[in-house]
């Protein structure tokens, strides 16, 4: 099963990008066009892209976590799917209640777009890497939230999956990426996608990917 | 025709980093005020002319997609 689903919405931007890296990655890519239903079970895994799906619209990811694509890769992750989203794809996951938590303006309200250096705090083997990893973000919501009480329960079942090096919009105690109870959903404020040659500035967003989607 | 108005502002334990934003430049501008929070204003004309039917209907849409009840509250009015 080499066959990896793209999410993409009116406003989906990044969706060319993990395209790009998945076919890299010697894996065969397939749309999922926001509108219509799918059967995934014949899916390795499925990306939910960065952008501005409908155009950021109420909330971001707040209309596209309910569009009929997601009501399928949310039945398929509940089998298990293993789903990645990147940027306004772990916004989408978190607005579709698949990911805890939610991203808020970033601190500064301003959009960012720098290099970041991002450490790894899971022990889940499809997620976690050793050393920090250079990748770049590009957001202006992106500061992550969630109320202590449950930020404990993140800790205490290995769910915080990434954090900053150097906190660049406010996410509480840094964290830029978490991950479901079952660990087959997890969401990514930085793009990985976008360091995958060395030409890039960063060949590091491609070991991430590689660890996800396996060989 | 029944119209409603929801209000959804973020909640106060919420950094809100936009009402900070407009708070600071009014503050620097000399403005006097305490606080100031920035939310979401939006207005539903519904069907049907039953009250508490229309607002449980509200209630519905509000926890569906209006607003976000991890991090904002809401307020709903008859207009």
């Amino acid at each position: 099963m080499k066959k990896v689903g793209i999410t993409r919405f009116l406003g989906t931007n990044c969706d060319r990008d993990i395209w790009a890296a998945v076919e890299d990655l010697g894996f065969t890519p397939e749309w999922l066009w926001y509108e219509n239903q799918y059967d995934l079970k014949d899916y390795q895994s499925v990306f939910i892209p960065g952008g501005f799906s409908y155009g950021d619209y109420l909330r971001c990811g707040a209309l596209a976590a309910r569009s009929p694509v997601m009501k399928s890769v949310k039945a398929a992750a509940e089998k298990g799917l293993p789903v990645f989203g990147i940027c306004n794809g772990f916004q989408i996951l978190c607005e579709a209640g698949m990911l805890p938590g939610a991203l808020l303006r970033n601190e500064s309200v301003q959009f960012i777009d720098a290099w970041v250096e991002l450490e790894s705090m899971t022990s889940e083997k499809k997620w976690a890497f050793q050393d920090n990893k250079k990748v770049p973000i590009a957001h202006g919501e992106g500061r992550y939230f969630i109320f202590e009480d449950q930020k404990e329960k993140l800790y205490d079942q290995d769910q915080v999956w990434v954090k900053y090096v150097n906190n660049p919009n406010g996410s509480l105690d840094d964290i830029a990426g978490v991950l479901n109870e079952k660990k087959n959903v997890g969401g990514l404020m930085p793009h990985p996608e976008r360091a995958m040659h060395s030409w890039m500035g960063s060949t590091d967003g491609r070991l991430m990917l590689q660890s996800f989607l396996g060989s | 025709m029944l119209r409603f108005s929801v209000q959804v502002l973020p909640k106060p334990e919420v950094l809100d980093s936009q009402g900070r934003a407009v708070e600071t430049l009014l503050k620097k501008e000399g403005f006097k005020l305490s606080s100031c929070r920035v939310g979401k204003y939006i207005e539903l004309e519904m069907e049907g002319s039953d009250e508490s039917e229309a607002l449980a209907n509200l209630k519905k849409m509000s926890e569906y997609v209006l607003y976000n009840p991890l991090i904002e509250k809401i307020e709903i009015k008859k207009i």
